[in-house]
């Protein structure tokens, strides 16, 4: 046991999720057509676009405070997507950034789809627009784009926050329709109240990577589903495995460990287990060997007080 | 005109879904406005039954000792004051009446450290009204200021406090010089982040983990966040990384509630049985203040938002039975 | 400037009752005074970023390191200056190459230093953070004991180790749940057994559940703001300010 108390399996459970992933990424760069399921949300993006172009007005697409990140970066590709359809019918469209790095990737995404689209010219510099980087003053500035446009479709997707629901409701307000994606759990909710049509969580990930079919994107959406089936078995066979050993197996030694010194399992008598000395739990806490509370260095100065 | 007439009659389910949005606005401004001036004028107490998240984190604050230092990380500005805000004042309260040392961080904004100054200027004046000794800066109370990079500092905070803090500097109102904020009464036994009491984090946003994923394990992490934040720091509470949360603006009463009741030897809130409490109240003083004053206001607003969902349910009710005949 | 004198506070209160009222007027519509104070917030907001940035960061934390200090009544070097910190101008420099079309792959260089910076700290804290609430789902679903339905009070204040009935049934539940909500963020494949489906779909009814109790708790925060507003508005500026009533 005394192995499995260093940590060192910690260690080899994150190297493993991380081996999932570029794995895949290899794989797909390999040419491999890895599968991803069709997100339903993604035919309502479709949808709110074709509204768009009946009514005459703008799409509008925000990636909340998203900023030069993996979030911040699919939601622009998402983007570009959504641009593409635009592009194709003359729909104008609204980009508002609160992130001035991501502010210039996604200008030159979008000048790009524009361009291999057929139609350069089409592309106003003025669509895609920095706002300001201070989360109530960009609320109030896409409030108030929306009020002035009229938009008729809004793309909420990336990293929201409290504005969630200052924009949300605004484009409601204005009888837009709606698609959000957030990975914030908390704005969810909001978002679900004010949208059509809301992406979860990872959904907003695999919609990217469906829409983009970048082998990184794919590649890692599918090493991230193979680390969630390896999480949901530690979990289950964990659970199992302690149940048993709760049930059925005592214990009979007790950890002691004094400060400065390494610690030592003495004899007790047998007894039932605590959650905290089942073997599964010593994967997450495990108990290394050596001191743990090395004597401090005390300035002569030191009052009384200041306990730790 | 004609186009009244032309239009459809509404049925009443449709009625009851298609209120106007101005007129709900109206309403909630018109119940919030006259709650809190009934609250001013009334003095209305809503009594509260704290949660076990709160009563740790107070647990944990009132029993700072006498010295004992306490890193309070700010991460909001006043758009969230309507939480943050009244956790910061009773957060100070607590710490300034238990003669704790407290030295204060951000690494979200900074205009959040001038929104903390604001704070303790406005809970010294309470003090100097009170005939209480203000806290001053250097002696019991630092500004760190800023950090530009907060998971990088507190990645070196982890393993080296004064190396990430190094040139960190605060004035000595005894020479008028700019010292190292470890020459100060506040620092100068810390050591080690081991030294450290407790860390409070006081946050609109999702800094918490960033903290405790550093330091979790070397201090006692309290998180005071808002209403929206909670529900995802609950799980840092209840797998032990997080060691007291306070919930948005009822957690802020609740901590209010705790410093006026106070914990007694058994753990009951506002009990009295004998022996050293568990947590002490503060008897006699100011407890209730900024969470109290907005508590009617938010029970208003919240019943009005239940009559309002209820009223829409029961419209789309009505319709969906009406289209099924 | 005092900016503590009674005068001003009044002054910078009633400009925050002026803003407060001009933002809300859009729940009526958009006007040209919602445009105004939008216009205003934006270009304060604006202001206020340059400023932070140079008082904030630039000055203290890297103009101030490369440059040292002098005392000013003897001359000497107070603080030595560390001359290093110049590399990182050349360095930030680079970002702004990201506007040109042609040498824009330069701007990469400083922003994978920082994505990697990240990525570092995210590896070696990756555990520290999840391992935790890993091990709080790690549940014991088999019962120790049947001799009560529900946990008995606790004697002499000691902790009961045993598992009872009801706790084992609330463990099983919670890990079927983590299940179920894990499976319906699993895309790499199409679920066709019904089984799977059912998890799938009881993982999404299950999330919804969820979301309508966040959203319950999190309505508090969207209210705390409003009414701190009027609090503002009514309290603080017309009580006392403007009335001076206590």
């Amino acid at each position: 046991m005394q192995y499995y108390d260093t940590g060192f399996l910690q260690v080899l459970f994150v190297l493993l999720l991380m081996a999932f992933i570029l794995f895949n990424i290899q794989r797909a760069r390999g040419g491999k057509q890895l599968f991803i399921r069709r997100i339903p949300g993604l035919s309502a993006i479709d949808e709110a676009i074709g509204r768009s172009t009946e009514m005459g007005r703008p799409v509008l697409m925000v990636p909340g405070l998203s900023g030069l990140d993996p979030v911040g970066i699919q939601a622009v590709k998402i983007f570009g997507y959504i641009t593409r359809t635009a592009a194709r019918f003359a729909t104008p469209i609204r980009l508002l950034l609160a992130n001035a790095p991501l502010y210039s990737v996604a200008t030159e995404m979008i000048r790009d789809v524009y361009q291999t689209e057929g139609v350069p010219e089409r592309f106003d510099p003025q669509s895609v627009r920095f706002v300001t980087d201070r989360q109530f003053a960009f609320a109030a500035g896409v409030a108030g784009l929306i009020y002035r446009e009229r938009v008729a479709a809004a793309f909420l997707m990336g990293d929201w926050y409290a504005e969630s629901l200052i924009v949300a409701e605004s484009a409601n307000a204005v009888g837009a329709i709606q698609v959000a994606a957030s990975t914030i759990t908390t704005q969810t909710p909001f978002l679900i109240a004010a949208c059509d049509y809301v992406m979860i969580g990872d959904e907003f990930y695999a919609a990217s990577a469906y829409l983009s079919r970048e082998p990184v994107l794919v590649g890692s959406l599918v090493g991230q589903d193979w680390a969630k089936l390896a999480i949901a078995s530690v979990i289950v066979l964990f659970s199992l495995f302690g149940s048993v050993e709760k049930r059925f197996v005592q214990q009979t030694a007790e950890w002691v460990q004094e400060p400065g010194k390494a610690g030592e399992y003495r004899p007790i008598p047998a007894r039932m287990k605590n959650n905290d000395e089942l073997t599964p739990l010593r994967f997450f806490f495990p108990r290394k060997p050596g001191p743990i509370d090395p004597p401090r260095q005390k300035r002569e100065t030191a009052p009384t007080g200041g306990d730790s | 005109m004609a186009e009244q007439t032309d239009a459809p009659k509404k049925s009443i389910g449709e009625i009851l879904q298609s209120a106007n949005r101005t007129f709900l606005y109206l309403i909630l401004f018109l119940v919030v406005s006259a709650s809190l001036v009934v609250t001013q004028l009334r003095k209305v107490e809503v009594p509260t039954r704290p949660e076990p998240y709160t009563i740790e984190a107070y647990k944990i604050l009132r029993n700072v000792p006498e010295g004992g230092v306490v890193i309070v990380d700010t991460g909001f500005t006043n758009s969230s004051r309507g939480e943050n805000g009244g956790q910061m004042e009773a957060l100070l309260r607590i710490l300034m009446r238990s003669g704790a040392k407290f030295a204060v961080l951000s690494w979200v904004e900074p205009q959040c450290i001038e929104i903390a100054r604001g704070f303790i200027r406005r809970i010294n004046e309470e003090r100097r009204a009170a005939g209480e000794p203000e806290y001053r800066e250097w002696y019991d109370y630092l500004i760190l200021g800023f950090f530009p990079d907060g998971p990088t500092m507190l990645q070196t905070v982890h393993q080296n406090v004064r190396e990430a803090w190094k040139t960190r500097q605060a004035t000595d109102p005894t020479t008028g010089e700019k010292r190292s904020v470890f020459e100060s009464p506040v620092l100068d036994r810390v050591q080690r982040i081991e030294d450290v009491y407790a860390y409070v984090t006081l946050s609109a946003s999702g800094t918490m983990p960033t903290i405790v994923a550093r330091i979790g394990k070397q201090v006692k992490v309290i998180s005071m966040i808002t209403g929206v934040m909670f529900p995802e720091q609950l799980n840092y509470f209840k797998s032990g990384q997080l060691k007291g949360l306070v919930n948005g603006l009822s957690g802020c009463v609740e901590l209010e509630w705790l410093m006026e009741k106070g914990i007694d030897a058994q753990g009951v809130v506002g009990g009295n049985a004998p022996g050293r409490p568990v947590a002490a109240a503060f008897p006699g003083a100011k407890n209730f203040d900024r969470g109290m004053a907005y508590y009617l206001a938010l029970h208003s607003a919240l019943t009005l938002l239940i009559l309002a969902v209820a009223v829409g349910n029961v419209g789309m009710w009505l319709t969906n039975r009406s289209r099924k005949r | 400037m005092n900016l503590e004198h009674p005068t001003y506070v009044f002054i910078k209160m009633t400009a925050g009752v002026l803003a407060t009222v001009g933002l809300y007027s859009v729940l009526y519509r958009e006007t040209k005074l919602y445009r105004f104070f939008e216009h205003m917030f934006l270009g304060l907001a604006a202001g206020w970023s340059l400023t932070a940035i140079w008082t904030d960061t630039l000055k203290d934390q890297w103009w101030g390191q490369m440059v040292g200090k002098i005392d000013e009544q003897t001359g000497a070097m107070k603080e030595p200056a560390v001359w290093p910190w110049a590399f990182v101008v050349p360095m930030a420099f680079m970002a702004y190459l990201i506007f040109s079309r042609k040498h824009n792959w330069i701007s990469r260089i400083p922003l994978g230093l920082l994505i990697g910076l990240g990525a570092g700290q995210t590896f070696l804290n990756w555990f520290n953070l999840y391992g935790p609430q890993m091990a709080d789902s790690v549940k014991t679903i088999i019962p120790t004991t049947f001799s009560s339905l529900t946990v008995p009070p606790p004697v002499n204040g000691q902790p009961d180790p045993n598992v009872y009935l009801s706790q084992a049934i609330n463990n099983l539940i919670f890990v079927a749940t983590l299940l179920c909500v894990l499976s319906y963020f699993i895309f790499c494949t199409e679920f066709k057994s019904r089984f799977l489906k059912g998890m799938s779909t009881a993982g999404r009814l299950v999330l919804m559940v969820g979301f309508g109790a966040i959203f319950g708790s999190t309505v508090m925060t969207r209210f705390a703001l409003f009414i701190d507003r009027m609090y503002f508005v009514w309290i603080e500026w017309l009580w006392r300010s403007v009335l001076h009533l206590s």
